[in-house]
């Protein structure tokens, strides 16, 4: 193969420093706290960056002291419209970091997400806390939380994309996506969640292509990186399971699938028995809801469809159809709480070049069995259904047919594993200038991402 | 470790290459990629799959009921024609009244049957619907209903007690009032009506707590400045009086209120 630059440097260089180029850009254009949920992520990381690890109940009420000034900082850049006559001054921005927030002048902050588990918030804890060294400003800390967030995300999908022997171009292409890097770039349990979902996605890819046996060194290292994850979101069960695909031999001990399948549960079960556990026993009475508009419970959801299944499928079929593209477009390019897209020919790109890359970038050294395939179109299948029926069943209000709150973004964790589907389907002979092209639609892309967000949430000045 | 034999076999390996990349160069030796259309397949139906997806070629499209109704009621609204108008909310009012039978739990379905009853102007259907949409939903973080079901609820409550105010029914009145009530939901109108039941009633003391309660919530409501200036002036306490008349005037010149009471004051 003629060695190119692009080819003389592994792609991960270039997906970090490009990563790292628009991700920085990233965390200080995009408005404070206007990532979908950020404000509250930001609540949770600030409490357990000053070790607030207990909440606390109070009249009913649960949560943990606050800052005046950070919840009433935060709370300012809520519910704005972003038209023409409501965007966010630059200046204003400059005026706000001279606020410096005093810990003992606090209310109590009736916290609607007091029971998530700190773990996926480990970046953006450490952020806050050195945040807090350098200037206890509630937008520097912010940044400070979002940057080692993005810092986090771009080690994790690195070695991901360094240890898979192939698909390194269609990693960095999900990596970098305008979607997936926002998300890194904000203060959000996804970054962790979906860096180790590339990383668990690296691992089965390597394992699946190396001729050695699997060392104890990495599966301890993949049961970490699945720890991680189910503990910085649930949902995404069924991706590990990818792993059944690797045949028994590479394995060094008697069993391996049923051993590690038994593992794999034992790891998606952590959370159950340990953070939520640890939450239960406090037995909270009362709490702030996070939405009260309508009734919200998966049992009653799931007793009300029963009595109609061909109905409920029914309902999941035209809910994909009718919402597909919004989610297709919220998993590519949309951002903020205004739900700003990219425009839809750069989404409809996007998706094509990912398909395009998925089926062409491999070595050609292996080939998939049809059982090999079968599983992990099952997985697939299992895991978008999870996700779509998760949906239905748990945020969408008691006998509702349109599925509530689904964001293209839940679907980011399972994209490679879509893209796998088209793993070593369409032989090629021009393997040499694939990372040409994934470095020029990730850095295309995300100047467009740059733009539209700089274009849409500030005023001129 | 590069040395003087590995530089020779290097540059005579260069020079092979050089040869054979000539000799390509004429004789074109890189093979063409015969590629079965089979390997296709699979890109061409996640292709498929996608392009249905995005071009929702079927025009699938639908609501939830209550939002149907909704967009039922809305459109009355906008409708001139009486006829129209009843046939649009009759429709609304079949498909809110299933809807709340089935689902008495979302507190965003009996605002929006509160909603319907208010566009009837049946006001007593209307503050049953918003009380019970504020008691279902009160206290969320996102999407929160109460406030729009508050501002639905003073809008038929207002409608409500203003005839019997206005024809003395005033004990009548006070057990609306008490109806209205929300106790999970601080109502600051609820003292602003109880402040006049009392003025009427001649109790001066007991319509100032509450006029003047009122008017820490909404500061220029000119109509409670008014009232507050009658209450004082029933207290006999005539500066008061004029300091609030000449408030009210000053955010609404037109109120009548507070223009009769201007007079009578200015003519003592």
């Amino acid at each position: 193969m003629k060695d190119f630059f692009w080819n003389k440097i592994p792609i991960e260089y270039f997906f970090l420093v490009i990563g790292l180029f628009f991700g920085m850009k990233l965390v200080f254009i995009n408005p404070p706290w206007q990532t979908n949920d950020e404000d509250r992520h930001f609540y949770n990381s600030w409490y357990y960056a000053n070790g607030y690890f207990k909440p606390d109940s109070r009249d009913q009420r649960i949560g943990n002291p606050m800052p005046v000034k950070v919840y009433e900082l935060a709370q300012g850049f809520q519910g704005i419209r972003f038209n023409d006559t409501t965007k966010i001054s630059k200046q204003t921005l400059e005026d706000i970091k001279g606020v410096i927030y005093d810990k003992t002048d606090t209310f109590f902050y009736n916290n609607p997400n007091y029971n998530i588990n700190p773990i996926g918030y480990i970046p953006n804890i450490i952020g806050v806390k050195l945040g807090e060294v350098y200037k206890k400003n509630p937008i520097i800390v912010q940044w400070w939380s979002r940057a080692f967030g993005l810092f986090a995300y771009l080690l994790i999908v690195f070695f991901a994309i360094r240890i898979t022997p192939v698909y390194k171009n269609v990693l960095m292409l999900v990596a970098l996506a305008p979607m997936s890097l926002y998300q890194s770039s904000s203060v959000t349990y996804d970054t962790l969640c979906n860096a180790t979902t590339f990383l668990i996605m690296a691992f089965i890819i390597k394992w699946l292509l190396q001729k050695e046996k699997v060392s104890t060194r990495e599966i301890s290292l993949f049961c970490i990186a699945l720890a991680i994850q189910v503990f910085s979101k649930g949902g995404y069960y069924f991706i590990p399971f990818l792993v059944l695909i690797i045949p028994s031999e590479k394995f060094g001990f008697s069993y391996s699938k049923i051993k590690l399948t038994i593992l794999l549960v034992a790891i998606l079960m952590l959370p159950t028995f340990t953070w939520n556990a640890y939450m239960n026993s406090f037995h909270f009475k009362g709490g702030k809801p996070l939405q009260n508009d309508f009734l919200f419970s998966p049992s009653q959801s799931m007793a009300f469809h029963l009595k109609n299944i061909p109905g409920m499928i029914s309902d999941l079929v035209s809910n994909v159809l009718m919402q597909g593209k919004n989610w297709i477009i919220g998993c590519i390019g949309r951002f903020g709480y205004s739900y700003t897209p990219l425009p839809d020919a750069w989404v409809f790109t996007y998706v094509i070049a990912l398909f395009g890359m998925a089926s062409i970038d491999h070595n050609g050294n292996i080939k998939l069995t049809r059982i090999q395939r079968g599983i992990s179109a099952l997985l697939l299948v299992a895991s978008l259904g999870a996700i779509i029926a998760g949906l239905y069943l748990t945020i969408t209000p008691v006998g509702a047919k349109v599925i509530f709150g689904g964001q293209g973004r839940y679907f980011i964790p399972i994209l490679p594993l879509l893209l796998f589907q088209l793993f070593g389907t369409i032989p090629n002979n021009t393997k040499k200038y694939l990372p040409l092209i994934t470095i020029l639609i990730s850095i295309l892309f995300l100047y467009k991402t740059v733009g539209i967000i700089n274009e849409t949430f500030y005023t001129a000045n | 470790m590069p040395n003087k034999y590995n530089k020779k076999r290097s540059k005579a390996t260069n020079k092979n290459e050089k040869v054979i990349a000539e000799k390509k160069s004429v004789t074109k030796t890189r093979p063409a990629l015969h590629i079965s259309y089979r390997r296709f397949l699979p890109l061409c139906f996640t292709l498929f799959v996608f392009m249905i997806i995005w071009f929702n070629p079927f025009n699938v499209n639908f609501k939830d009921a209550w939002y149907e109704g909704a967009v039922l009621i809305d459109s009355a609204r906008n409708v001139i024609d009486t006829n129209q108008r009843n046939v649009l909310l009759g429709k609304a009012g079949k498909i809110l009244t299933e809807q709340v039978q089935k689902h008495p739990y979302h507190a965003r379905v009996h605002y929006l049957y509160g909603f319907y009853w208010s566009a009837l102007q049946n006001w007593d259907s209307a503050i049953f619907h918003q009380k019970e949409a504020i008691r279902l939903g009160a206290g969320g973080t996102v999407n929160q209903v109460e406030y729009k079901a508050q501002e639905m609820l003073n809008l038929a409550l207002g409608n409500k007690l203003t005839p019997l105010l206005n024809s003395g029914k005033l004990n009548e009145a006070a057990v609306v009032l008490e109806y209205a009530n929300t106790p999970e939901m601080l109502n600051p109108a609820i003292d602003k009506y109880r402040g006049i039941i009392y003025s009427r009633q001649g109790n001066a003391d007991s319509a100032l707590s509450c006029l003047l309660r009122y008017k820490v919530a909404n500061p220029n409501d000119a109509n409670n400045l008014a009232n507050i200036a009658i209450s004082y002036n029933q207290k006999n306490m005539k500066d008061s009086a004029q300091v609030y008349v000449n408030q009210a005037l000053k955010l609404d010149p037109a109120n009548a209120n507070a223009n009769f009471l201007n007079s009578q004051l200015k003519s003592q």
